[in-house]
């Protein structure tokens, strides 16, 4: 192009371009060539990237598991020993077990409350400023540290925390209780708290974009506001409540912070327990365990996926 | 619109839960700051003095005249938030160029689409721990020390890149192509097609993506324990002093924190209602998904 683009004249158009003499075939070809050729050098680096960080890591794990600990030395021969310890000893089955039923609960809290909560906000919450205020409220606290959110625990519902302060103050209760800290329900309600967030955002999100006319529509065809919200609002909303529950989960199954600092470690899951065996350097029985906890982590993924593929949501 | 009775109790019901979630999600920092300006060892509500002393040994580590009490841990957390801003800045920008890149690959049709989706969202999918434990083994294995610089950096992208490319997938599906074609069609570059129109219109992706990057990186623990080497972050110290005592220099540290990146939110969602207004006026067709996006954005 012989002229600069800030000279005055009229910027050239596609059309104006000399026609090559080559055939279009040929041309088309090559173009769809340097298409892919772009897709493939803007995928590369994320690609590489993941492989390395990710994929092969993960391999890792698999492979390590199939290792043996003989006291302190790590033996790299490919046998079932480590599993086989794994699996028959009782213990670790039922720390497979706890992990699900954890997780479980905290979704099923964390659905329950983040739903109505977002209910809330899109159906009575009357101006859309509000809205957008309380929303933002109840988002912020995820965006400041995790680490600081767990350790004011302590002072909350510590035996000369707040609340115990509170209650025994008030008369309820005589002497401060140890119930409200290092217990499993206390580690319930501490995840439950962190991740609901997940949920609400979704949540309002998808029932704020339902049209008003909808919901008046069907309460004129004789809907009650019951059938309505299960018919139209609910299956509406679906898509943002299991793409919360999916994100929740994937904090959760990965959470030993909260388990060692406000469970206390009684009640110990999956990711405590391969944190704490892999520090000892028993790397082959963590590996498996992570192996079990990958898998669990599958499955559950999985099944929100099934119930709604999230993909639609992008 | 006149409610009945039952969408009344549910009005009650579930406004009362919201407000005691917001409740369960502020308590915590109000008592945080309160005990801040306590002095005593281990923190009693309601604090009986009020004093600056925690936020000075705070800012004078090395003064041991200030550490008065028996058994508190002196640490100075300078090194490790320095060490964690670093970290962070990093990991946002790189993981934000990885996204970009990728996402807009995502834009065409090509073989593998489906599967490779799923592998650059590997590292968000897999159990904080696993991630960790895995790339030790793996460095471990090919002799690669455990550096916050070596595995912790690969780590840190790895986990926050996949939001980066989640925020710009929902930003370019929503997004007219046509403004793009019509910048071609009148003579400019690939490159300054993107420079001076896709860019300026993922904007506040870029911005969504780098602020998730940063934060879930300055915030990190659950994947850093086996990958950081020597290196300590700021939250594995913290976690690491919380695990001996927690004294209320802890409580003012986490007050700054609070502080400071409630500041900086506030800061960053004016400016995105502020960009949104502007660019509604503009388009009033798409008010609808940008408003949409922010909450996604911020909660996904």
């Amino acid at each position: 192009m012989p002229t600069s683009m800030r000279s005055p004249a009229p910027p050239r158009l596609a059309r104006d371009a000399p026609v090559p003499a080559v055939d279009h075939a040929a041309r088309l070809r090559a173009r769809a060539r340097g298409r892919r050729c772009e897709t493939a050098l803007l995928l590369a680096p994320a690609l590489l990237w993941v492989v390395v960080a990710v994929a092969i890591p993960l391999g890792m794990i698999v492979w390590v598991s199939f290792w043996r600990a003989d006291g302190g030395t790590l033996v790299h021969t490919f046998d079932l020993s480590t599993w086989k310890s794994v699996v028959s000893d009782g213990a670790f089955r039922s720390l497979a077990w706890q992990t699900l039923k954890v997780v479980v609960i905290v979704l099923a809290i964390v659905a329950t409350v983040g739903l109505l909560s977002g209910y809330f906000l899109a159906r009575f919450v009357r101006s859309r400023r509000l809205q957008t205020l309380l929303l933002m409220l109840a988002i912020l606290p995820f965006w400041t540290s995790y680490v600081i959110r767990i350790i004011t625990w302590q002072p909350l519902f510590g035996n000369r925390g707040v609340l115990n302060w509170l209650l025994t103050t008030t008369g309820i209760l005589k002497e401060p209780a140890s119930a409200f800290l290092y217990n499993q329900t206390a580690m319930i309600f501490a995840m439950s708290s962190l991740y609901v967030v997940f949920v609400i955002g979704p949540v309002y999100w998808a029932l704020s974009r339902i049209d008003d006319d909808v919901v008046a529509a069907s309460r004129s065809l004789g809907a009650s506001a019951w059938q309505t919200f299960w018919r139209i609002e609910f299956p509406l909303a679906k898509g943002g409540l299991v793409a919360g529950c999916f994100f929740a989960a994937i904090f959760l199954f990965g959470d030993y912070a909260t388990e060692r600092l406000i469970g206390g470690g009684t009640h110990p899951a999956l990711a405590g327990t391969i944190n704490a065996i892999a520090g000892s350097g028993q790397w082959p029985t963590a590996a498996a365990l992570s192996v079990v906890l990958l898998a669990l982590a599958a499955i559950v993924l999985g099944v929100f996926m099934k119930i709604h593929d999230l993909r639609r949501e992008l | 619109m006149t409610l009945t009775t039952g969408q009344r109790a549910v009005k009650g019901l579930s406004g009362t839960l919201f407000a005691f979630v917001l409740l369960v999600l502020y308590a915590p920092f109000a008592i945080m700051l309160t005990l801040s300006f306590g002095e005593r060892a281990t923190a009693v509500f309601p604090p009986s003095e009020f004093t600056f002393v925690s936020y000075e040994k705070l800012l004078h580590p090395s003064d041991y005249s200030l550490f008065t009490i028996a058994g508190e841990p002196l640490t100075n957390y300078w090194p490790p938030l320095r060490l964690s801003l670093i970290l962070g800045l990093l990991t946002a920008l790189l993981a934000t160029a990885l996204a970009l890149m990728a996402a807009l690959a995502f834009r065409r049709r090509f073989r593998g689409r489906g599967p490779l989706f799923y592998l650059l969202l590997l590292g968000l999918l897999t159990p904080g721990v696993i991630l960790g434990l895995g790339m030790r083994l793996f460095a471990d294995q090919v002799g690669l020390g455990a550096h916050w610089y070596t595995t912790g950096l690969l780590l840190h992208v790895a986990w926050t890149m996949p939001f980066g490319f989640i925020v710009f997938l929902i930003f370019l599906n929503r997004y007219d192509v046509s403004v793009e074609e019509a910048a071609a069609v009148l003579g400019a570059s690939r490159w300054k097609v993107f420079r001076t129109v896709t860019l300026p219109l993922l904007a506040p992706g870029v911005m969504g993506s780098l602020l998730f990057g940063f934060t879930l990186s300055l915030d990190e623990v659950q994947r850093s324990s086996f990958v950081m080497g020597r290196d300590q972050t700021l939250p594995m110290e913290l976690l690491a002093v919380t695990g001996v005592r927690i004294t209320p220099v802890v409580y003012a540290l986490g007050s700054l924190i609070a502080v400071v990146s409630f500041a900086l939110l506030a800061l960053y969602f004016v400016g995105f209602e502020r960009e949104r207004r502007r660019t509604a006026i503009a388009e009033p067709d798409e008010d609808d998904d940008f408003t949409a996006a922010a909450p996604l954005a911020a909660a996904a």
